[in-house]
């Protein structure tokens, strides 16, 4: 019989009050429990945000789901990146940040950080992170953060042919692929001879 | 000086007329920058050329100079120039132009800035014009900041997509809808319809949306999902094809086909499933198959660290949970838990605690199999493990494991990271009061907390310990030679040396007494005992409050030992001095005691009565010398009620009438504080009782409630319910729940157990906390669900007939 004395008897999710926890109910920094008995229905879930940084602390990539504002962003992302950035190696990828679940991976010197709500599986958010470092490995040939740094706008636009609104748009990387081939091709067309020659001032 | 000035402008104007920095050029010149300043003045320098190129309104170059600015943006330098920039890009018919255009406006753009309304225009013009790349952008920056003018506006175009033959257009329109309804639920109209003729496309992505837009239809609308309920047979088709042969290897990971596909159809038949028996029924054999035949594919496979296998793995024993599904199922998704405890893993290992944490009560048997694992988690090296860990072996002590639990919980407390002490202290001391075998166990739990964590304690530790104590008259030899060896030890621990304290003033006889079979006889001295309280006295590790418990050990020792009270007599002397007002008071009282009242000493130091920790009252036959003692304790009063009290004694001493409880008058008499010390408030009078109300029976269990109104808390109901079986089956697995109108508040402590053994077994009995401040009419609502007869039975009734005493 567990259960937060923060959450009992709130009857947001149901009007049933459960009985007080064995733990006396003391929240200590990270909540020490969820809430128990019978289960919440899941709560609509969406993806608040997904975050590239470095070890150094230097923001990569980031994608943002939910409406916010620019300082509020600011805000968060230098919080999340401290709380990220302190954990240890062998810690488990998941860590409980505001009302928010996150699910972070470092691959090499990157961090790849998502935050969501509402969803109860994180390892298939693990699913994800690894999905979108496997196209980025497959665009540049075995990327590393200098290629995202030099290329962010092409890391933004494989994540959008991946992801929309946080949700997985296709499960195929081949599909994938090829869309993001597809869209150089047309903006390579659109270079013609021409804009060498304007670059040069002669046109 | 003018030369170089010269040369400046020279270059100055060369630079205007160069073309502008490429973004990979500039990228390194910013990366090059030794120092934050140099940053600075690299990026501002290059601010102004990409301001000015807009001013120009260079429209080749546009593109460029946005992607730097988008870059130096992410830096986290200012940008909103460049928004108005965005739109023009947008407009553009080259791709260049448009694919950063877009970008831009994600990046820069959102509802808040007026201009974003703006791109609707665009956006329309993008979604009809037929190249897929380009309305692919439109959908995506639609999906990402779309307000909710914009998504009214283009909903009619986002639905005509959806029809297109084109699968890259109708996946993205499929999630683009799903941002529509976020943004503006009433769309759900538009966006239904499609759904069930889109649930038969064989293309993942197209599917795959589609799942998520009706998830999303349901979760907003309880008409949505009892429309949808009847796809759930395809739902389960859909997922079978993929478990048993597989769409295509495409969309494989390691040997799992589709994983986001299938835990997003899980899902969906989850919220499908909830609270619905018929639903459920059709996807038992599902799961049972997904979740069987998962297990023989970990079985197999040498690398059990499939994280997508066990992703799929997951979502099934989530659905399992959720539905209503059939026992076996059930047993089977807390086994899958219980493997996932043991995987090499450490992510799987949290999601497995995380959830037999949400299922301990609901399925307490199943999870039980799993404690040996379970324990052994408590030595993970992640501090979020090993707190889940903790949680869930709390949860699971019962009578039958408690000393073996403990045992391993008091191990990890001497190990445990510092932030887990409290809550391992405090749930080890819960558990041992709610399951201890014998008295002395107890005892010895408590006192092996106290010396390990004694500093993380609660506050209510030491009351409870001494309560425990004090009622345990077979053990005060025991319990205060114990305390008196623990304390010689270590005297920092201030709840440890509180209750010593208190033990040693209280049976300072037994232990000078010097036989205990229980423990190796030890030849204690008197000067030895008083040695040692005075040591706590003078300690500079002892609280306030410490040093109080040990003054009146020392007092009530005066008359527990043989030999002469002159040196007790001097520590209470020195004391009267003291700076700490309470110290002061009570050795000036004592010293009183000494000189003016030694007739009457050995009476009011006698050996306290057992106090009635939750009663709402306190001894009535305390008679007015053992009052007294227990009035002296003033500041260990662990309960409400003596607080009260103690509260009624101000009253007594300011004059004012107090409450409904009439002390008698007082004997005016020299002496000032000690007299009204002395002169007791007798108890109050019982009020009359509240008759019980049987408010359920069925096959011989009921259920009945008990009510009572502590006097000097009128807003205030205790109710106990308490479950009685008087027929021939067992009932197991019992849990009651209880719900209140909203003016009420409703807390309820944990129930004494979850058995009522057949033909009159020991019942259940439950302690619900009302309050009430508005004496409205009380009502409950509640819900028994327990196993009775091999038949799970699910009662929700209400009660409205409580007698009018308990809440008028």
């Amino acid at each position: 019989m567990v259960g937060c004395a923060k959450r009992e008897g709130r009857g947001k999710r149901g009007a049933w009050a459960a009985p007080a926890g064995v733990l006396g109910g003391r929240p200590r920094g990270e909540p020490l429990c969820l809430p128990s008995g019978p289960q919440r229905p899941p709560l609509p879930q969406l993806m608040r945000f997904m975050l590239l940084f470095s070890r150094q602390g230097k923001l990569r990539l980031q994608k943002w789901y939910l409406a916010t504002s620019d300082k509020e962003r600011k805000k968060m992302v230098r919080e999340l990146m401290q709380v990220v950035l302190a954990r240890k190696p062998k810690m488990c990828s998941f860590l409980e940040w505001r009302d928010l679940k996150v699910v972070y991976k470092r691959y090499a010197s990157l961090y790849f950080c998502c935050a969501i709500e509402g969803q109860d599986n994180e390892l298939i958010t693990l699913e994800l992170i690894h999905r979108y470092v496997e196209l980025l490995d497959k665009y540049f040939g075995s990327v590393c953060e200098l290629d995202i740094i030099f290329n962010f706008e092409k890391a933004y636009f494989i994540l959008d042919e991946f992801l929309m609104g946080g949700d997985v748009q296709d499960t195929s990387k081949k599909s994938v692929l090829k869309a993001i081939e597809q869209a150089d091709l047309l903006q390579e067309e659109d270079e013609s001879p021409r804009s060498v020659l304007e670059e040069m001032g002669l046109a | 000086m003018g030369w170089s000035r010269n040369l400046e402008t020279y270059f100055g104007k060369v630079r205007m007329v160069a073309p502008s920095l490429k973004l990979q050029d500039l990228i390194e010149e910013i990366r090059g920058a030794k120092t934050q300043a140099q940053e600075r003045e690299v990026i501002q320098k290059e601010c102004a050329h990409i301001r000015a190129s807009f001013r120009d309104g260079d429209p080749v170059h546009r593109h460029r100079q946005l992607a730097k600015l988008l870059y130096v943006h992410m830096l986290g330098y200012p940008a909103h120039f460049g928004q108005m920039e965005c739109l023009k890009l947008i407009a553009s018919s080259r791709f260049t132009d448009k694919r950063v255009g877009y970008l831009g406006a994600m990046l820069l753009l959102d509802e808040r800035h007026d201009a974003h309304l703006l791109i609707t225009n665009s956006i329309k013009n993008d979604l009809s014009q037929g190249i897929q790349p380009v309305q692919g952008l439109a959908l995506c920056t639609l999906s990402t900041m779309g307000s909710a003018e914009m998504c009214r506006d283009l909903a009619p175009e986002v639905e005509k997509l959806l029809l297109q033959p084109s699968p890259y257009v109708r996946k993205k329109a499929i999630l683009t809808a799903v941002h529509m309804i976020r943004k503006v639920p009433e769309l759900s109209s538009v966006f239904l319809p499609p759904c069930v003729h889109l649930l038969h496309e064989r293309h993942h992505g197209i599917l795959l949306g589609t799942i998520t837009l009706i998830t999303e239809l349901c979760e907003r609308s309880p008409a949505a999902l009892r429309h949808f309920r009847k796809v759930v047979p395809q739902l389960v088709q859909i997922l079978r094809t993929l478990v048993t042969t597989g769409y295509s290897t495409e969309h494989s990971i390691s040997g799992v086909s589709d994983p986001f596909l299938q835990v997003q159809i899980l899902r969906l038949l989850r919220i499908l499933g909830r609270n619905h028996e018929e639903s459920s029924e059709t996807m038992n054999d599902l799961l049972a198959q997904v979740g069987a035949g998962r297990r023989a594919l970990v079985a197999t496979n040498t690398d059990t660290s499939r994280n997508a296998g066990n992703a799929v793995l997951f979502e099934t024993v989530l659905t399992i949970m959720d539905i209503r599904s059939a026992a076996g199922l059930r047993v089977l998704a807390v086994n899958i838990l219980g493997r996932f405890l043991l995987n090499s893993d450490r992510n799987i290992r949290y999601v497995a605690l995380t959830s037999l944490l949400r299922l301990v009560q609901s399925d307490h048997s199943a999870v039980q199999r799993h404690r040996p694992t379970v324990v052994d988690c408590l030595q993970e090296t992640d501090a979020s493990l090993s707190r889940r860990a903790l949680e869930l072996s709390l949860a699971l002590v019962n009578s039958s494991n408690v000393r073996a639990m403990m045992q391993e919980l008091q191990a990890f407390l001497e190990s445990c990271p510092p932030d887990l002490r409290a809550d391992c202290a405090s749930g080890i001391l819960l558990a041992a009061e709610r399951f201890a075998p014998t008295k002395r166990w107890h005892i010895d739990t408590i006192l092996h907390v106290l010396t390990t964590a004694g500093t993380h304690v609660r506050d209510d530790a030491v009351a409870n310990l001494t309560q425990l104590i004090g009622g345990a008259q077979e053990l005060h030899a025991y319990s205060v030679r114990r305390l008196y060896n623990a304390l010689a030890e270590d005297i920092s621990q201030q709840p440890l040396v509180q209750v010593a304290a208190w033990c040693i003033g209280e049976y300072g006889d037994l232990l000078l007494e010097g036989n205990c079979e229980e423990i190796e006889p030890l030849q204690v001295d008197e000067e030895e005992v008083l040695a040692l309280l005075e040591k706590v006295l003078q300690s500079h590790m002892s609280l306030p409050a410490t040093r109080g418990y040990a003054l009146t050990a020392l007092m009530k020792l005066s008359t527990r030992l043989q030999g002469d009270n002159n040196r007790i007599r001097q520590v209470v002397s020195i004391y009267k001095s003291c700076l700490d007002v309470e110290l002061q008071q009570r050795a000036v009282e004592y010293d009183t005691l000494f000189r003016k009242y030694d007739h009457m000493r050995a009476a009011i130091l006698e050996k306290m009565p057992l106090v009635e920790r939750d009663g709402p009252q306190a001894d009535e036959e305390a008679k007015e010398s053992k009052a007294a003692a227990q009035l002296s304790e003033a500041v260990p009063a662990p309960t409400e009620p003596q607080a009260s009290q103690l509260l009624d004694l101000l009253d007594l001493l300011d004059g004012a009438s107090g409450d409904a409880q009439h002390p008698p008058p007082l004997d005016p008499s020299p002496g000032g504080a000690l007299v009204y010390l002395l002169d007791l408030p007798c108890a109050p009078p019982p009020p009359a009782p509240i008759p019980d109300l049987k408010v359920f029976e069925r096959e011989g269990v009921q259920l009945n409630l008990s009510f009572i109104r502590p006097p000097e808390n009128p807003a205030l109901l205790l109710i106990t319910a308490t479950a009685t079986n008087s027929s021939e089956g067992d009932v197991t697995d019992f849990i009651c729940q209880a719900a209140v109108p909203k003016s009420l508040q409703l807390q309820m402590q944990a129930p004494s157990g979850n058995t009522v053994p057949a033909r009159g077994g020991l019942p259940i009995t439950q302690l619900f906390r009302i309050l009430n401040p508005n004496k409205a009419p009380v009502r409950l609502k509640l819900r028994l669900t327990y196993n009775h007869f091999h038949q799970s039975v699910q009662e929700i009734f209400e009660v409205n007939n409580l007698p009018v005493e308990s809440w008028q």
